[in-house]
């Protein structure tokens, strides 16, 4: 009786050593690149079993199990990978998914950050729901380091931009989301920041008036010809006749790992350092 | 009396939508115009609002023409399966990216080439016997209608997300990054279909009241039947190439300029062209005017104003004497 304690108890320290060790779940899937980052960031990349089609960073993520798109992911495929727990962001969560997902008794967590600030928080928390706090932690505070190096960057403060998230119809960064935070902290002024919504459908007539010096272009979203349509009726503007148009790859977009190398990519924009 | 209401009408209707030229974020006076208004005022408002009037004009005239010519209050330019066929072909030009094939066209013509297929495969099945026949030729396109929704949803299903909205926001109808460029072929295309049209007033306002009415009147129910059906499927796959699928224009206004003006076709149909061209542009304007700098699809806008003055008008009239 005491030898079989004392397995229980060998058994019982085993695990929970291999617990801090290592992360608290074994098979992790991840519905949203953001997270997909975070949780390669926190080296958890072991443990990972499923990705979104969306999910290429880093390089690697490619080649994990699929479930399908962020929107549209396969319940089947989800539930057949045996996952220990769900990471979901904010975008595209559908309640349906959610409630399929409860009734199976498959462990959800949603990474709650949407803006700039406090998203290393963020972070932190979900790297404790994956027991491995203390690579949270570190992440965080390198994250907010960089972001406040880029407080002191007051070379085009006040200049006039507009970031286009999707050429036709025109839909663009307002206030209220990350994008937006980073212009501001960077010192530079949204055009778009008085219209409602967060990626409002922006008037193409009132964008020549507002006349920006400088237009960002996410270019996720660029299919060549819908891009060329747009920057036609533009033709006259300052920013394009002065060159000043820039595309921005997605890390920005991403609340993650690579989020401060998404804004460091604006500054190289503005320094002339990046292809246009 | 008649006559002088009618030109009242077309003044009114040419003084509005030349009005809203200059309305819209920002009202531009005509007097006097810096360089951006210029440039705002002919090359982003003015080519959105001769789309408007165009497929306004198409929409409205289709939809007269159907409701007389398939005998039902219920039909609009698109029961005939047009606009899904067109819709069809669009998704499959974004999917296909066949963007370099040929370029900036390459949407619009695959629209076009949608709607006309669609139509012609419709007309074959509604044609026997030497006729048109109304009731086989609705069926046949609410039939055909299912068959191209269908194959869009599955097109649209196994597509990647960014070619999913892509493709979505063009069904449901964009005005405002018209330009010039295919405003030239479309206009041609809808007068050509009116003018096939115009000449069959008379004999669509004999088949309201049946085959045999309009056959004892000396009308060749066959070729009337005929041109009337290839000028409709003309106008309905410009409009649809020019600017996607703008509901409520095509079926509810005939039914206004009905109440307002009577059913006489000769009368009918060309108002009900020029009534949806005024609803489309108004619309259009109050869209890119009441939220700005934020926009409102026209399509919405239009079903949100005339919807409820349809239903006051519905109130008010007498229908079959009651």
């Amino acid at each position: 009786m005491k030898l079989l304690r004392l397995l229980f108890l060998i058994t019982f320290f085993i695990f929970t050593s291999q617990d801090a060790w290592a992360g608290k779940y074994k098979r992790i899937i991840s519905l949203s690149p953001s997270t997909t980052e975070i949780v390669y960031a926190l080296g958890l990349s072991d443990d990972l079993v499923g990705v979104t089609d969306f999910c290429d960073w880093p390089p690697e993520a490619k080649d994990k199990a699929s479930v399908g798109g962020i929107i549209n992911p396969s319940l089947e495929a989800i539930v057949s990978l045996k996952p220990d727990i769900v990471l979901l962001s904010l975008d595209g969560q559908s309640p349906e998914l959610l409630k399929r997902l409860g009734d199976m008794n498959v462990r959800i967590y949603t990474f709650k950050a949407k803006r700039l600030k406090g998203f290393g928080g963020e972070i932190v928390k979900l790297a404790e729901e994956l027991g491995v706090k203390e690579e949270g932690a570190k992440l965080r505070d390198r994250i907010n380091g960089e972001l406040e190096g880029f407080e002191n960057f007051k070379k085009y403060e006040g200049k006039n931009v507009i970031y286009i998230v999707w050429p036709e119809p025109l839909l663009v960064a307002g206030s209220g989301t990350s994008i937006n935070d980073a212009l501001k902290l960077l010192g530079l002024d949204n055009l778009a920041s008085d219209a409602i919504g967060e990626y409002p459908r922006f008037s193409v007539e009132e964008l020549i008036r507002r006349n920006p010096d400088v237009i960002f272009i996410g270019n996720h979203s660029m299919t060549l010809a819908p891009g060329e349509k747009l920057l036609k009726k533009l033709h006259t503007l300052d920013a394009v006749k002065s060159g000043n148009v820039f595309f921005i790859g997605d890390a920005l977009h991403r609340l993650g790992p690579r989020t401060t190398s998404g804004v460091q990519e604006l500054i190289d924009s503005l320094e002339g350092k990046n292809n246009k | 009396m008649k006559k002088l209401s009618i030109i009242l009408f077309l003044v009114f209707s040419l003084l509005t939508i030349v009005l809203s030229l200059f309305i819209g974020p920002e009202f531009i006076s005509p007097f006097k115009m810096t360089e951006t208004e210029k440039m705002i005022l002919f090359s982003i408002r003015m080519p959105r609002v001769v789309i408007a009037v165009l497929m306004g004009f198409a929409l409205g005239a289709s939809g007269a023409v159907l409701q007389g010519f398939l005998r039902n209050p219920l039909a609009d330019p698109y029961i005939l399966g047009i606009s899904s066929g067109a819709s069809l072909f669009a998704v499959f030009s974004i999917v296909l990216g066949s963007a370099s094939l040929l370029g900036y066209f390459s949407l619009p013509v695959f629209a076009f080439v949608g709607a006309v297929a669609t139509g012609l495969l419709v007309g074959v099945v509604g044609y026997k016997g030497g006729v048109v026949w109304p009731e086989r030729l609705l069926l046949a396109g609410i039939g055909i209608g299912f068959l191209t929704s269908a194959l869009l949803m599955l097109v649209i299903t196994v597509s990647p997300d960014s070619e999913l909205r892509r493709s979505i926001l063009w069904i449901f109808g964009d005005l405002s990054l018209n330009d010039w460029t295919l405003i030239p072929y479309g206009a041609v295309l809808i007068v050509l279909g009116f003018a096939l049209i115009v000449t069959r007033l008379k004999a669509l306002n004999a088949l309201i009241l049946g085959d045999d009415v309009a056959y004892s009147l000396g009308f060749n129910i066959m070729k009337d039947r005929v041109m009337l059906f290839i000028g409709v499927s003309l106008m309905v796959a410009s409009a649809v190439s020019l600017g996607g699928v703008v509901g409520f224009i095509g079926l509810l206004v005939p039914h206004i300029v009905r109440f307002i003006g009577g059913s006489d076709a000769r009368y009918l149909v060309p108002l009900s062209a020029v009534a949806g061209s005024v609803m489309l542009v108004v619309a259009d304007t109050l869209g890119r005017t009441i939220v700005s700098p934020v926009e409102l699809p026209a399509g919405i806008v239009t079903a949100i104003i005339g919807g409820p003055y349809f239903l006051y008008l519905l109130r008010k009239r007498t229908l079959f004497g009651v």
